[in-house]
């Protein structure tokens, strides 16, 4: 047991709130503390303190759906009851719960399980939003080791299910998109699927909260009267039950021969039922079934729902290869563009670059990032040859600005690392800016629906540190 | 040479004598008659031309909402057939509703397909069967048109077979029921079948006619009748069967209402392709005289306050026809055993040939007075002399055993057509 207070100074927050544990930090995370989340990236864990339920969900949410891994893949606690995490949402994306700080030891090699998981990661950020979520929930699965992903039922889901580490990332109205994600990692054989439920949602808004009513055939109205209709053996006269019981008195007397109904099977019985509709009269036997979103407050046949596979899902080996190396959407070779070198290649002289920047003490030379949003819509609509003749195109205009020995490479098919020797952060990133402005022009006059849009990076190279970190860095930094 | 030898030694008074039957009954009712009275049908429709279209233009202007209604078991595959030869009637202001009684083949699902798909405006299925008569009253107690068309299933109607069949209602003051002109539509199919072709046009084609000129006037088919929605209203619908048609027309005929024939209203159906579904089929029309007219009708041959003359003759008729003369046949038969035994065979061949001359005379002579879908009747020619054998002795035979299983054995309540629960109440009551 080794718990120390930190000194205020190096974090700049109330030192009471920090804990350390061996070299481990632990940060305090409690009811009042406005703390903004990316704050909680310089510590190793995070421990939320609230006996609010309500509040730790929030907190749990607000933590995991942050885009950087440097938060969302970091090991989060609850301090106090075990009850706490009694809610299936909560206990599907903490990583534990200690009752008090004593107890600290208990969780500190949980940490750092994690965190040697997740050195293995790669930390490069997906230009699409799919794509992000991809890694996110691979990633949270690898570094927890968890071996399958399973849906929870949820009541505050908006479809009945929730896959924690997804479904956080959606609004409560947007949670049908996380079937979709779901679907593309099994097609892409990330996951392998098997069946545990099927859900009926909503085709508007995905919504599972729906009211089932039977309506009427002719007008669709709910105001249905359903009726047993009673035979009378002796006469032959069939009706509906009000027929029968004009008076109201609960006595059965027949409408025709006026004899009172004894023994249901014996001198009668109810051979079916007609339901009358309220609003337009129609006599109907089969009402059709309409399901009403709560949501939209849309209005459809049951047949038109849409029938979802609830699944629980294992990672198969690609889907850890990818969790390691990251996703990404585009299936093009990066490997092969003209002009630009491959990702083993630009790690290599990465590497080598650092060493030198490290040695000569003085060196200054950046990693610079392009991104290229939405960039895939615009190779699809390409084909295979035209995406490469346009990266091509791409790596031109860059090595046309930067300096001849620069190394141009891309990294996936929707971002571009370019490593500038001997340069300043600034004149990278006039560069980098430069070029942001040429591949907007390029891509407005010749792909004005397309939708792609710009964002440039650059850092200056660390001495010490690998190309992986740099990397990383280089994904991670806002 | 026998029979040649026998025929140039007959007298008139020797004649009558030995066919006294043929020449009293048969020649006198079913021939002359019936020639008489389609004559003077036909006359009186030529001169009411005028009144006829006026009546269908009144049709027309008022055009009632009308109710046909189908209830049936197992009748799910000819529905859709129905429904669309209904889609093509001249008249158009109707519902179809259709009543599936205790189904156990497709018949649920195909009608509720035509149900959705807008060929029948209503189906209702009764999960139990409750009979002919509880299917219809479930139809009727849905329906909602003035006039109600009782079909069935099986059937196939003219394009103005719905117009035909509710223009009497405007023809004539105080109709309270029309039934319409049911053929044969198999009639190629087997013997049974042709030979019931033949018997549907003399007793249904041209013998309706002449009962529904005499005003006696006696079953509104099952299979394509039309009722006035009051009247229903009064009666409480259908009682149980076998027999319902005939029994709901007499009931109507007690409220003093008429009941006329359409025989323009042309429908067809199939009917039995052998003689023993024949037989079968038979046997339960001959027993409901015996339960209708003998028992539960019996009052009108009661002079009381409701006597009706036209309705005590058209009993009268019919029980004379049917039950007296069938017994009057077998006394008949017994009669030339005991006096001409010796000639029996001669007697029984001449008897042939006497019913087939006025069967041709009735296919040719009476076929101007018939309304039908077929082409010529010429293709019946072949089968006129066997249907001497199928009236005088098949129909004969299975009529006596009708009879006497319902005046011995009450066997109609035992009959399967209706479920015994219904049956068990109609025999306690002697309905």
């Amino acid at each position: 047991m080794n718990v120390k207070l930190k000194k205020p100074a190096e974090t700049g927050l109330k030192s009471d709130k920090v804990w350390c544990h061996h070299e481990l930090r632990f940060y305090l995370w409690d009811n009042l503390d406005p703390i903004d989340v990316f704050n909680l990236s310089d510590y190793d864990a995070v421990i939320i303190s609230s006996q609010n339920v309500d509040l730790i969900k929030e907190k749990v949410k607000r933590f995991r759906s942050w885009s950087s891994s440097e938060i969302h893949l970091k090991p989060l606690f609850i301090i106090g009851s075990g009850s706490l995490i009694n809610d299936p949402m909560v206990k599907g994306l903490v990583d534990g719960s200690l009752v008090s700080e004593s107890h600290i030891d208990g969780i500190a090699d949980v940490v750092r399980r994690i965190h040697s998981r997740k050195m293995k990661l790669d930390a490069r950020l997906p230009s699409t939003f799919e794509g992000q979520l991809v890694n996110k929930l691979l990633g949270f699965a690898y570094t927890r080791s968890l071996e399958e992903i399973n849906p929870v039922l949820n009541k505050e889901s908006i479809t009945g299910y929730v896959y924690p580490m997804l479904s956080i990332n959606f609004l409560r109205e947007e949670e049908g998109t996380q079937y979709q994600i779901l679907n593309l990692m099994e097609e892409e054989g990330l996951l392998d699927g098997s069946f545990q439920d099927r859900v009926y949602i909503c085709p508007s808004c995905s919504s599972g909260f729906l009211n089932y009513r039977e309506v009427c055939s002719k007008c669709s109205s709910t105001h249905l009267h359903a009726d047993d209709v009673v035979h009378h053996f002796p006469c032959a006269y069939i009706g509906p039950m009000k027929d029968f019981d004009s008076d109201g008195s609960g006595d059965l007397q027949c409408p025709k021969c006026d004899k009172l109904l004894h023994h249901i099977g014996v001198d009668y019985d109810k051979p079916s039922v007609v339901h009358t509709c309220q609003s337009c009269g129609q006599i109907q036997q089969n009402t059709p079934v309409h399901a009403s979103c709560y949501s939209c407050e849309t209005t459809v046949p049951t047949e038109q729902l849409q029938p979802t596979e609830i699944k629980s899902y294992t990672i198969t080996k690609k889907g850890l290869h990818v969790a390691m190396n990251g996703y990404s959407n585009s299936e093009i070779d990066t490997d092969v563009v003209h002009g630009a070198v491959d990702l083993t290649t630009f790690s290599t002289i990465l590497n080598m670059e650092v060493e030198r920047a490290s040695l000569l003490g003085s060196a200054k030379s950046c990693l610079g990032i392009i991104n290229l949003h939405n960039v895939n819509q615009v190779y699809n609509q390409l084909g295979e040859n035209g995406a490469y003749k346009l990266m091509t195109e791409l790596v031109e205009l860059v090595k046309s600005s930067a300096g001849r020995a620069d190394m141009i490479c891309f990294e996936r098919a929707e971002n571009l690392l370019l490593l500038q020797n001997e340069i300043s952060l600034q004149e990278a990133l006039n560069t980098l800016r430069s070029l942001k402005l040429l591949f907007n022009r390029l891509f407005e006059d010749r792909f004005p629906n397309g939708g792609v849009e710009i964002d440039t990076r650059s850092q200056l190279l660390t001495g010490g540190k690998n190309a992986q970190w740099h990397l990383n860095e280089l994904h991670n930094a806002n | 040479m026998d029979f040649v030898t026998y025929w140039n030694s007959l007298t008139w008074e020797k004649a009558f004598r030995i066919y006294w039957y043929f020449f009293i009954f048969e020649l006198t009712r079913f021939v002359t008659l019936e020639y008489v009275v389609l004559w003077r049908w036909k006359y009186r429709r030529r001169r009411d031309r005028d009144k006829y279209q006026e009546a269908t233009f009144r049709l027309f202007q008022e055009a009632p909402f009308v109710s046909i209604i189908v209830p049936g078991k197992n009748e799910g595959k000819h529905i859709y057939k129905l429904a669309k030869s209904l889609q093509n009637q001249t008249y158009r202001n109707f519902e179809l509703i259709v009543i599936d009684d205790g189904s156990d083949d497709e018949t649920e699902k195909i009608c509720n397909t035509l149900s959705k798909n807008g060929f029948i405006d209503l189906f209702i299925r009764n999960y139990v069967r409750g009979g002919k008569a509880s299917g219809a009253n479930l139809a009727f107690r849905y329906s909602k048109g003035d006039i109600v068309v009782h079909l069935d299933a099986d059937c196939s109607y003219s394009n103005d077979a719905i117009e035909k069949i509710l223009v009497p209602f405007y023809f004539e003051p105080n109709i309270g029921a029309v039934g319409g002109n049911v053929q044969v539509r198999n009639e190629s199919e087997s013997l049974a079948t042709s030979l019931q072709s033949i018997e549907y046009q003399n007793v249904i084609g041209s013998g309706r006619v002449v009962t529904s000129e005499l005003g006696i006037y006696r079953i509104v088919s099952g299979a394509f009748g039309a009722f006035r929605r009051d009247i229903l209203d009064r009666l409480g619908g259908w009682d149980i069967g076998p027999g319902l048609d005939g029994d709901i027309t007499v009931k109507i005929r007690k409220l003093g209402y008429q009941v006329r024939f359409a025989p323009d209203a042309l429908c067809v159906t199939s009917v039995p392709n052998t003689f023993r579904k024949l037989a079968k089929q038979r046997r339960r029309w001959d027993k409901s005289l015996i339960r209708f007219r003998v028992r539960k009708h019996k009052d009108v041959f009661v002079p009381n306050k409701a006597f009706q003359i036209p309705l005590f003759l058209s009993f009268v008729e019919n029980v004379t026809f049917n039950l007296i003369l069938n017994v009057k046949w077998y006394l008949y038969i017994v009669d030339m055993m005991i006096n001409f035994s010796n000639m029996l065979g001669t007697i029984i061949l001449m008897n042939l040939i006497l019913y087939t001359l006025a069967n041709y005379f009735k296919l040719i002579f009476f076929a101007p007075f018939r309304t039908s879908f077929r082409e010529s009747w010429l293709g019946q020619v072949i089968y006129v002399p066997l249907s001497a054998i199928y009236t005088g002795y098949f129909l004969r035979i299975v009529r006596t055993y009708a009879y006497i299983a319902e005046l011995l054995f009450k066997s109609s309540y035992k009959d399967p057509w209706n479920p015994g629960k219904t049956s068990f109440y109609a025999k306690a009551r002697r309905i």
